[in-house]
């Protein structure tokens, strides 16, 4: 598809969802100063959007970062248990420090995030070469049983409720003041830009990688560094988003090819396009009150994967 | 009988023993009817997940997968929770246990034939492919239940989360004879094609060259695993790791491959487990946690040391 029609699509997207709600905008009084609905504009619904499209940029770069380091088409933050582990990490955060702020808990999120995606990766480059489903089978596996000592820990500590409401992505809760964290995302945008390559040398294989003069383990870690940064960031302002990390890239090397450089303002255009419609979704359906977007994320994306699954199992 | 058989059978007795017997009035009537229904239920779940486990294990040629991962545990909380939303938690028939036992095992045996007919009846299938398909319709049926649970009001949730964790709270009398009556009838139909299953775990070729039908036998024992695994899940909930420990420890203990005597030996092994773990629960943890969460964790970290030995070689 042209540049030019999928921006559009996304300011199509973006302005529909910044005019979407029960308290009706204006546009014209939005240029009139002291208009009262101007704070609903300012405090939750710019704010609202710029979270969907940052999000929904920032998973699938993940997803396409993590696809390339391990070599596999069907491996995501989704299937490799790294939002398990960065829920984990934030986890131990809420535990030890019930007062500190976000800070304390992205540091934990991205530190738990990071050595458990790392340990998950690393183990998985000798059966690389072995079978395509396997490694998403047993990242599927790694996240239940991350996920399964979060529940104890949460039983422990009676905050199981909090925990399942709080993970639950939802973009009702990105208002002024609370969502400004997710824009350390754009600078991180740039860097795995400027990676965008070498990720490409390293998904063809160590052996390659190491005689081309690119250094496998330090990529390898720049990527998986990256990937939890922005793995964690998204958990901490708006939850949990499955799937569409790995939808969307799958659906874009369908359409363009395989040129990640050529391919991440691709991806990040779709995965924001998709965020911003799954979330008007969820605010239309029952209006005016709204399902969580991961809900539907959740939905459309696992049976989007099925047919991408079906289709390459034929 | 072998020596480790002996031995896990007298262990697993001496476990259920203990469990009934311990610190308990015989003649408190309402003590010793909780205590032996609860026995009862663990023998039951033992039995069916030990043929579930090994039987599935024997099909797929692979030790470390298990059907409660394809996707069962999820729906069974997902049909918890839409009973619970279309009805309310007032409702007689969320209140009645036998009802939403029937309504779960329906619904998870229907989910069963949908996957053998789209997936397990192409026997050109790879067995990991299928494992994949199944884990994504679990992620799948997790999501919708989360948002499910969001609207939910905090005194209901409570509803939903003993169905979450396993607990043996929610069995009944009632619930049971019917579990029981299901699994009596499946293990005895089953019982005939033990001397199959043997020839089956030396790969397709070898079993057709023997003049065993295979596709139509892994067709019925696909099926039999299915609705034992719906039984098992609406009677204690998601237990997810078990499986995978028993049937580990199991194949490290005995050298045979016959599988009347492996499903035995698992199933003792299995009953270890869980009245172990029950009683931990009920006498040390003072009834914090649920067996689910315990088991899960235990299994958990076996299945992982197991991934990487695997992983290894």
């Amino acid at each position: 598809m042209r540049w030019s029609l999928l921006l559009c699509c996304l300011i199509l997207f973006a302005a529909v969802s910044v005019l979407l709600g029960v308290e009706r905008l204006d546009l014209a009084s939005l240029f009139h100063p002291g208009a009262g609905n101007r704070d609903v504009l300012w405090i939750s619904r710019i704010p609202r959007t710029v979270t969907l499209i940052l999000t929904g940029a920032g998973l699938s770069i993940c997803g396409v970062i993590l696809q390339q380091l391990t070599q596999n088409k069907f491996i995501s933050p989704t299937t490799a248990g790294t939002l398990d582990a960065a829920k984990l990490g934030v986890l131990f955060g809420l535990l030890f420090f019930p007062q500190s702020g976000l800070l304390t808990k992205l540091i934990f999120g991205m530190f738990f995030c990071f050595s458990l995606t790392a340990l998950f990766t690393f183990s998985m480059i000798p059966v690389v070469k072995r079978s395509t489903v396997l490694i998403p089978v047993f990242g599927v596996m790694y996240g239940y049983i991350l996920n399964a000592v979060a529940n104890v820990i949460g039983v422990q500590f009676n905050i199981v409720q909090n925990m399942e409401s709080w993970m639950v992505g939802n973009f009702a809760k990105t208002l002024k003041g609370q969502y400004e964290v997710i824009y350390i995302l754009l600078p991180l945008f740039a860097v795995c830009y400027c990676y965008a390559n070498r990720f490409t040398i390293v998904g063809l294989g160590r052996g390659f990688t190491a005689s081309i003069g690119v250094n496998y383990m330090a990529v390898t870690c720049v990527g998986l560094m990256l990937t939890s940064i922005m793995v964690s960031i998204t958990l901490l302002t708006v939850g949990s988003i499955p799937f569409i990390d790995l939808v969307i890239p799958n659906l874009v090397s369908l359409i363009h090819g395989d040129n990640l450089r050529k391919n991440l303002p691709y991806m990040a255009c779709y995965g924001a396009i998709t965020l911003v419609v799954c979330d008007i979704m969820g605010r239309v359906v029952i209006y005016p009150y709204e399902i969580p977007c991961s809900m539907i994320v959740g939905s459309l994306g696992a049976l989007l994967f099925l047919l991408i699954l079906i289709r390459k199992g034929r | 009988m072998s020596r480790q058989a002996v031995i896990i059978n007298l262990a697993a007795l001496l476990m259920m023993v203990l469990f009934v017997f311990f610190r308990a009035d015989i003649s408190d009537v309402f003590i010793m009817t909780g205590r032996l229904e609860r026995l009862f239920t663990l023998v039951l779940v033992s039995l069916t997940l030990a043929y579930s486990t090994i039987v599935f294990q024997t099909i797929s040629a692979n030790r470390i997968l298990t059907p409660s991962l394809m996707g069962y545990e999820h729906l069974f909380v997902l049909s918890q929770v839409l009973m619970l939303m279309a009805l309310g938690s007032g409702s007689e028939l969320v209140r009645s246990k036998v009802w939403s036992f029937v309504f779960s095992t329906a619904i998870m045996t229907a989910y069963s034939f949908a996957l053998y007919v789209l997936l397990f009846r192409n026997h050109k299938k790879n067995v990991y492919y299928i494992l994949l398909i199944g884990l994504v319709l679990g992620m799948f049926f997790s999501a919708t239940t989360q948002f499910l649970q969001m609207a939910i009001d905090p005194n209901e949730y409570g509803y939903v989360q003993s169905a979450m964790f396993s607990s043996l709270g929610r069995t009944s009398i009632d619930t049971l004879a019917i579990a029981l009556l299901v699994v009596a009838a499946l293990l005895l139909y089953v019982k005939r094609y033990f001397r199959y299953l043997d020839v089956l775990s030396l790969g397709r070729e070898y079993a057709l060259g023997l003049g065993v039908d295979y596709d139509d036998l892994v067709r019925k024992q696909l099926l039999a695993i299915s609705v034992l695994v719906s039984v098992s899940t609406a009677l204690v909930g998601p237990i997810t790791f078990v499986g995978i420990f028993v049937s580990g420890i199991t194949y490290r203990l005995s050298a045979t491959a016959s599988h009347a005597r492996i499903i035995g030996l698992a199933a003792g092994i299995a009953l270890i487990l869980m009245t172990g773990a029950q009683f931990a629960i009920e006498h040390i943890l003072n009834y914090r946690h649920s067996l689910s969460v315990l088991i899960n964790l235990l299994g958990g970290s076996y299945f992982f040391v197991l991934m990487i030995k695997q992983l290894r070689k």
